[in-house]
């Protein structure tokens, strides 16, 4: 193995070398970044539209751009939404460097001055099935408890639904919340929830944009089926110290900014603590007011440009959950670091370096008693990545790159503590694996009508010992087991993973799109309830659990209307998933040493319609969106082997969401969802057994919860805006379910207390009329 | 497997969801299903204590006491030869062993009915079930009042066996079993202890007005088997109230009845210790 990875070394810095030989000599290259004006954040996605050719380029994550262009006089107008476009005469008669600031745009143009004629890249992209959200969007959405929340936004967009009510986990396309890949600046947040999920753990202060790939990912990315949210947090301001800040009902939190030297480094540093015990001191159940609950979060990131070709950015994240009652305690967090290193080889070839370190683990106990007791559990992950953007020339341009991740699982330990303890020491052994990929893609245009993306992403999965590994037999008990010794690579998995996509361009304004792509997924969450909690833990693909893969395919028709105003998209998917996951009936999946025994592998599909219109600038805001979706299980062991409706089958799926702003000082937000009813198994017959009532189901998922709908308000008046004053005031009202519809979170069914024969469904439902106001500030 | 923490967990989840939640009855309609036989059968090493019981399975929603199911022959065949139950007079589908029989420890029962008409498409339904060996190295036990739970916690100190033992625990007020319905027992494997002493493990758990200072509390602890204490952890996971964060999906409960019937014909030795219930203490 490691000779093809030197291979591949070979190959790349070949590639590298080769760079400026292939490029035909009267071609110059027009390169540099494109940053805000007022606080010097690099703009991602901003677009780069050469008028004389009619066609153009976007920057990159990083803000850096490339075009190829012969020598000559030039129109380029450089655009990004929500910023004042500007037009360039440039004169191109060798290679040239042009950083551009643009400013933001003030909020009460007019819309048509906003949108100029480069910015349908929605349209011209090859990349489809995407979705982006910017910080401000997310915090114009009414939040529960005015917890302003980016994974509650994401839940709304077409092709996502929420795995329960108030989780922050959700399914893309019908897969579970673990066949998402959520990174917060490249680094795996293993579990993106606070309060068992309800929040999330991303402070949107700290937040800059958040792009959710739904099943189609780009090439660089791997290791799950379902979709990637990509997470960047803010650079820090480089032109000016600036702060804000918020007082909540549940929570308060403090962000800080500004240059360390000007216009070449800055800091960004934000904090968040929530106070929800408080609330259960008010409490007159001596079981709740003797509790003590409460999560907080840090994000800090430091960038320098060390100089036009060299940057480097340092970013953290540390969050954690603390309950305790009487003597028992618990706490569990993530947390992440990434360091990356920008490097401009030359003008056509941009590289990013990055090392991260990201963790997830819970710890809990009876500590002060006698014979108390320990559980923890943790898993680590050490990645390092290249990526490079070579472009090769106005028709294509190509990345490549290598990644290589170390997992370190610790699936938990249980221990006595205490003079009289009597627990012996149970758990399960640390295991260890690898997951490399390494991936090549082009985006290729031909001619002014077609663009294609072809990539193709290697992936391989290494088990490496020490480790016991048991076999089991058809009834998942352990028959024997084999012992690998330290540093043997006992199992291999490749994975070839294809990535394919068409733009057919009809005009300016639409398009169709197609796509295909297979994912493979190493890693997986030993989770079989709907929302899941902190404590089910991550295990890996081993001799026992064979790499779960998608196939899934795509075909949408895209359209921009006004001059760009609307953005609008219908997409068509089928999806099939080979050696899905799931569960034996009655699985033990909490510090289970035969873990693997309980698990039952077979297939899944589903398929769906989704459509979105959106309107991204003016006074009001917001989006519609409608999904009919179906998506479906098979699987040796359950429902007799029989197709049963997957546990996020929600077929119609409807959302709106709005924000007017009437004026500078006052705003509206409101949104409204509709949900076909959670698919569930009930009882449909008893006996007894032992004087009790015991149930018989129905088939897996044959019924259905009543239908989910909701609608959220919010109010937000804005200080009038005064340059002479440095402190601005925000004062956010919101309403979380405003006409207090009853939505069941769970339906059980009891048996009466007196007569035991008698028996009778109950439904749980979490929140009514959640009132909540936010006291924002900015300096 | 039944973990403590687990439990514990519920505490949070409680105090989180109870701040904003509520309940109320729901109408639900519900198919019909299918009439199945059920055996509730049970051999112990305690005279009197041994039957099988005969029902039917209901629809759900049908609110009535199961239909017992009469004039059957139910054999049990051990080593020492087949014995032949007897109807009970007053309760249908109730079938007793002689007078003064006990299960032996490391005894195989074989359980053969032979139905009057088909239930489910049969007459015939079989089952058998090994007697455990006992952990009879009992202490004592200590009943404490614990203020977290202003409830009542029945402590033992006993000696576990060094092999794999699975318990099942009863408890007696002044000779009455409290823990009268299966989803009221405490079940625990012995993977937290094996082989070690059990220097006041919690037991059982009872609430306030269960138990008064005074009281004789007998604890009863039982060796079961393995496939036992699976049974009986589904059926306290089935009817325990489920929530989205660590309930599984719902699935029907095992059965170690032939045929398709449900139910389960089980056989354990049991130990018993008593104490006398102490007076609450004073809040300090």
């Amino acid at each position: 193995m490691q000779k093809r990875l030197l291979l591949i070394f070979f190959l790349l810095s070949f590639v590298l070398q080769s760079v400026n030989a292939v490029e035909p000599k009267d071609n110059y290259t027009l390169s540099g970044f494109i940053k805000d004006a007022k606080n010097g954040e690099v703009l991602p996605g901003a677009t780069v539209f050469i008028k004389e050719l009619g066609a153009g380029t976007a920057s990159n994550v990083y803000g850096f751009y490339s075009t190829s262009l012969k020598p000559g006089t030039y129109h380029i107008v450089f655009s990004f939404i929500g910023y004042v476009d500007q037009e360039q005469l440039v004169e191109i008669d060798g290679n040239k460097s042009l950083n551009i600031n643009l400013k933001p745009s003030v909020e009460n143009l007019s819309e048509i001055e906003i949108r100029g004629e480069a910015k349908n890249e929605n349209i011209s992209s090859t990349q489809m099935s995407v979705n982006k959200i910017d910080s401000k969007t997310i915090q114009a959405i009414p939040a529960l408890m005015g917890e302003v929340d980016l994974i509650k936004a994401i839940q709304l967009l077409p092709g996502v639904k929420f795995a329960a009510e108030g989780s922050s986990g959700f399914s893309v396309r019908g897969g579970s919340p673990d066949q998402n890949l959520v990174l917060l600046d490249e680094a795996t947040v293993y579990n993106a929830g606070h309060l068992m999920g309800f929040f999330s753990v991303f402070n949107n202060d700290a937040v800059k944009s958040v792009e959710l790939y739904k099943g189609d990912l780009p090439s660089k990315y791997g290791g799950r089926l379902s979709s990637l949210v990509d997470v960047r947090m803010k650079d820090g301001n480089k032109k000016k110290f600036h702060g804000n800040g918020g007082i909540g009902v549940i929570s308060s939190r403090l962000m800080l900014e500004g240059p360390i030297v000007k216009d070449k480094g800055s800091f960004m540093i934000a904090g968040r603590r929530s106070y929800a015990d408080l609330f259960l001191r008010l409490s007159s159940n001596d079981q709740i007011n003797k509790n003590t609950l409460y999560f907080y979060d840090l994000n800090a990131k430091l960038n320098y440009s060390i100089n036009q070709n060299n940057h480097v950015f340092i970013s953290g994240y540390f969050g954690k959950d603390v309950f305790k009652n009487g003597s028992f305690g618990m706490n569990w967090g993530n947390a992440t670091g990434t360091l990356r290193w920008n490097h401009v080889f030359n003008e056509k070839l941009f590289s990013n370096f990055t090392f991260i370190a990201s963790s997830f683990g819970y710890n809990m106990g009876l500590t002060n008693e006698d014979n108390g007791f320990e559980w923890k559990s943790q898993l680590t992950d050490y990645n390092l990545k290249g990526d490079f953007n070579w472009y090769l020339n106005n028709s294509n341009t190509i990345n490549f790159g290598f990644s290589t991740m170390f997992h370190d699982f610790f699936p938990g330990i249980i221990k006595g503590t205490g003079s009289e303890s009597f627990i012996t020491e149970y758990g399960l052994p640390n295991n260890y694996a690898l997951e490399n990929a390494i991936y090549i893609s082009n985006s290729q245009k031909i001619g002014s009508i077609i663009s294609l993306k072809y990539g193709l992403r290697l992936s391989m999965f290494n088990n490496v010992g020490p480790n016991t590994v048991f076999n089991y037999d058809h009834e998942g008990q352990p028959i024997d087991s084999t012992v690998y010794s330290k540093g043997d690579f006992y199992n291999t998995y490749f994975g070839l993973e294809p990535r394919l996509g068409a733009v057919f361009q009809l005009n300016e304004t639409s398009s169709v799109k197609a796509s295909y792509s297979r994912n493979y997924q190493y890693l997986q969450q030993a989770q079989n309830s709907t929302a899941g909690s902190p404590l089910n833990i991550w295990f890996s693909s081993s001799p026992n659990v064979k790499p779960q893969f998608s196939d899934q395919f795509a075909i949408g028709y895209f359209r921009n209307f006004k001059e760009g105003m609307y953005e609008s998209s219908v997409e068509v998917y089928y999806k099939d998933i080979k050696n899905a996951i799931d569960f034996r009936d009655h699985a033990d999946l909490l510090l289970n040493k035969h873990i693997e025994g309980e698990l039952l592998i077979g297939k899944g599909y589903g398929y769906g319609l989704e459509f979105l219109l959106r309107k991204n600038i003016g006074k009001l805001t917001g989006w519609i969106s409608y999904t009919y979706s179906r998506t479906f299980r098979e699987i040796e062991g359950i429902n007799n082997g029989d197709p049963y409706n997957g546990p996020y089958d929600r077929p119609h799926d409807f959302s709106l969401v709005a924000n007017y702003n009437l004026n500078q000082q006052i705003s509206f937000g409101l949104t409204w969802i509709y949900l076909t009813g959670q698919p569930v198994t009930f009882p449909v017959g008893r006996f007894v057994y032992g004087n009790t009532v015991v149930p018989f189901y129905s088939g897996r998922n044959d019924y259905r919860m009543p239908d989910y709908h909701r609608l959220d308000l919010s109010f937000t008046w804005t200080e009038k805006h005064n340059p002479e004053k440095k402190w601005h005031s925000q004062i956010n009202v919101s309403m979380y379910n405003a006409y207090n519809r009853k939505n069941p979170w769970v339906i059980n069914f009891q048996t009466d207390a007196n007569d035991s024969s008698i028996t009778y469904a109950e439904m749980t439902y979490l929140f009514g009329i959640v009132p909540s106001i936010t006291y924002n500030f900015k300096f | 497997m039944k973990l403590k923490p687990k439990y514990i967990l519920y505490i949070l989840l409680v105090t989180l969801v109870s701040l904003s939640s509520c309940t109320e009855k729901i109408d639900i309609e519900l198919d019909s299903d299918r009439i199945r036989l059920v055996v509730d059968g049970i051999i112990t090493d305690i005279p009197g204590e041994q039957y099988v019981k005969l029902t039917e399975t209901a629809d759900y929603f049908s609110n009535e006491q199961p239909k017992g199911v009469g004039n059957a022959t139910v054999i049990i065949e051990s080593q020492n030869g087949p014995i032949l139950l007897t109807e009970s007079d007053s309760v249908a589908g109730l079938y007793l062993m002689p007078d003064g029989f006990v299960g032996v420890q490391g005894n195989i029962y074989q359980l053969n009915i032979k139905l009057e008409n088909e239930i489910g498409g049969y007459k015939d339904y079989f089952a058998n079930t090994k007697m455990p060996l006992l952990s009879d190295d009992i202490d004592s036990i200590a009943v404490e009042w614990m203020p977290q739970f202003e409830g009542w916690v029945v402590r033992l100190y006993a000696q576990d066996p060094d092999r794999e033992d699975f318990y099942m625990f009863n408890g007696l007020r002044n000779g009455e079993l409290i823990t009268d319905s299966i989803h009221e027992v405490n079940i625990t494997d012995d993977r937290l202890f094996n082989g070690n002493y059990t220097s006041g493990v919690m037991v059982l758990m009872f609430n306030e007005d269960q138990l008064d200072p005074g009281d004789l509390f007998t604890l009863v602890l039982s060796n079961i088997t393995k496939e036992y204490i699976n049974f009986v952890s589904e059926v306290q996971t089935e009817i325990q109230s489920k929530e989205p964060l660590f309930s599984g999906p719902p699935a029907n409960v095992s059965s170690n009845i032939s045929n398709g019937a449900a139910g389960w014909f089980t056989s354990y030795p049991s130990a018993f210790s008593s104490t006398i219930v102490q007076e609450i203490p004073e809040e300090k």
